[in-house]
């Protein structure tokens, strides 16, 4: 008895104070969306490295190169300039006039690099509870993201079975705007999340956690490559003529939602996720998100996964459909076309393989497609390497 | 002298045959987790199975037994492996009480219905921290194998649709377009 009472002591200590290895990932995806929209090549490294078993310190590394086009309004001929008092009635930059009309056209976006580096420091005390810290920073040309994130983890019984946590971050972003004459100049916007959230052991072979969160941000929250059209009577002949103008969106949303995972090793070979998500916010999109995945261990070496993800939300207050009867604004007030903000349900697939050689290198390669019930379609394909020291 | 001698050869030869039959009912009644605390006993006892095959096969039982009197009186055979028999035997009654008890409780315990299975998927057990191999795992973690990866496909739902939150609050902005 006391054998054994001193050799579950030992397990339980080894398998609570284990420490992690020390790893390097290196990552690379190649992104295409149809009919010749945006392509992203993408490359990303992180190091993740455990001094000792109170410590973990993670650092990454992007970088990422978009090109291609993005839909929006363009003018079918030429354009003219707006009369000034369409410009002063209008609540946002108006760019001009066609006679000819508009069409929802592919804009070639500039070819742009994005680069981005993070670190994150977790901290374990005596008790276990963890603290983690983090710093990021990401720039491109039209784009500069500056971010801190803190979220302190308690364990709320004996055996570690139950967490809660608490998480906070702050985004101080600048992105880059166009005035009425197409000339460049930075705006700025905050992005601010709080997170709280739980996680409990249910059995030696299943999981759950859950969270509620808030989001909140305020600043310059529109995208100024998107563009709609403002129906005003700027000749004051009684007949309103359409104007191409800059989106604009509310300076300020508020969002909350929950979310919640259930982890699950049904089999020595089988392991599933199975998560949702509900999100809601002021500019009035609904959304819900279902996904599952799926780990199949082939033999000792090879690892299938599948996922699937379901999402679906609802168009914000202020979207018109471009392709729909009236898709033109009032001369102010919110508006945006971007098919981002408007109602659809969208598919992913994905389907990998992972190499594990030694439990020291993993080769990992993957497949996958995103699909709007609009007709958008991405397809991507990533692989990368694990190595373990 | 000699009587006595037969006699207790008699009983020595019974004794065989018997630990013949307690093996090949320990065999057939012992479940797998308890293959590795009796290997003691098995080992003995296949020994014991060999002499009582030779022992059967033989059809001339007095001059057997005469020649096994000569071969066993020195080592003193009674001494020495009795007790291996009576270790088979109480061995073999706690598995029989131990296989009795489950059948017991598998007549009693009544068929769960799918509610019932359903609910006890997300009855918390009490997990102590060396039951935990398993959830340690990186395909049980919620970034799976590859968190890298899954960062990947999060940034692709992250640019295409208009929800955030719910996925932690570290990591970075991105002007995607």
């Amino acid at each position: 008895m006391k054998k054994r009472t001193s050799l579950a002591l030992l397990t339980a200590a080894a398998s609570t104070l284990v420490q992690a290895d020390d790893k390097v990932s290196l990552q690379y995806l190649t992104y295409q969306e149809n009919d010749k929209r945006i392509a992203v090549d993408d490359y990303a490294i992180s190091i993740e490295s455990n001094p000792n078993v109170n410590h973990q310190i993670k650092v990454n590394i992007g970088i990422d190169t978009i090109s291609g086009a993005s839909p929006a309004w363009q003018p079918k001929v030429t354009m003219s300039t707006a009369p000034q008092i369409v410009k002063s009635a209008s609540s946002s930059n108006v760019y001009g006039i066609d006679n000819a009309g508009y069409s929802v056209q592919n804009v070639t976006v500039p070819e742009e690099q994005r680069t981005s580096a993070g670190i994150s420091w977790l901290s374990r005390d005596k008790k276990r509870h963890e603290l983690s810290l983090g710093l990021d920073y990401s720039e491109e040309p039209d784009y500069v993201s500056r971010s801190a994130s803190a979220n302190y983890l308690w364990f709320a019984d004996r055996y570690k079975n139950r967490s809660f946590s608490l998480g906070a971050s702050l985004q101080s972003n600048q992105s880059l705007a166009f005035d009425s004459s197409y000339q460049s100049h930075w705006e700025d916007l905050l992005a601010s999340n709080v997170q709280l959230g739980a996680s409990q052991v249910m059995s030696q072979r299943s999981s759950i956690d859950g969270n509620i969160f808030v989001v909140y941000d305020t600043g310059y929250l529109s995208n100024h490559y998107q563009t709609i059209l403002r129906k005003f009577d700027g000749n004051n002949d009684g007949i309103q003529e359409s104007y191409l103008s800059a989106e604009q969106r509310p300076e300020e949303r508020k969002g909350f939602g929950l979310a919640s995972n259930w982890l699950v090793q049904w089999t020595n070979n089988l392991s599933t996720h199975a998560g949702i998500r509900l999100y809601q916010d002021d500019w009035g999109i609904d959304s819900q998100t279902y996904s599952g995945k799926s780990y199949l261990n082939i033999d000792d070496q090879w690892t299938l996964h599948l996922l699937a993800r379901y999402y679906q939300q609802s168009a914000a207050s202020f979207y018109k459909d471009p392709n729909s009867d009236k898709p033109e604004f009032s001369i102010s007030g919110f508006g945006s076309a971007d098919h981002r903000l408007g109602d659809y349900s969208a598919t992913s697939f994905e389907i990998g393989l992972a190499y594990e050689w030694q439990t020291a290198l993993i080769i990992n390669g993957q497949v996958g497609s995103y699909r709007h019930n609009t007709g958008f379609i991405a397809n991507w394909f990533s692989t990368g390497m694990i190595v373990k020291y | 002298m000699l009587r006595i001698m037969l006699r207790i050869m008699l009983w020595v030869s019974l004794g065989f045959l018997s630990a013949c039959g307690h093996y090949q009912n320990l065999k057939d009644n012992s479940t797998r987790q308890h293959s590795s605390s009796n290997n003691r006993y098995s080992q003995n006892n296949i020994v014991l199975i060999n002499s009582a095959k030779k022992t059967q096969k033989n059809h001339n039982a007095v001059a057997q037994l005469k020649a096994s009197q000569v071969k066993a009186s020195p080592v003193k055979v009674s001494q020495v492996k009795k007790p291996i028999v009576k270790r088979i035997k109480i061995r073999q009654a706690s598995d029989q009480n131990k296989s009795l008890a489950k059948t017991k409780t598998a007549k009693n315990k009544e068929p769960q219905s799918h509610w019932e299975k359903l609910l006890n998927l997300f009855t918390p057990e009490k997990v102590k921290p060396w039951q935990k191999a398993i959830l340690a795992k990186a395909s049980m973690k919620p970034g799976g194998l590859n968190p890298d990866s899954e960062k990947f496909n999060q940034k692709i739902y992250s640019s295409k649709e208009s929800s955030r939150g719910g996925l932690g609050v570290a990591g970075g902005g991105c002007g995607c377009n």
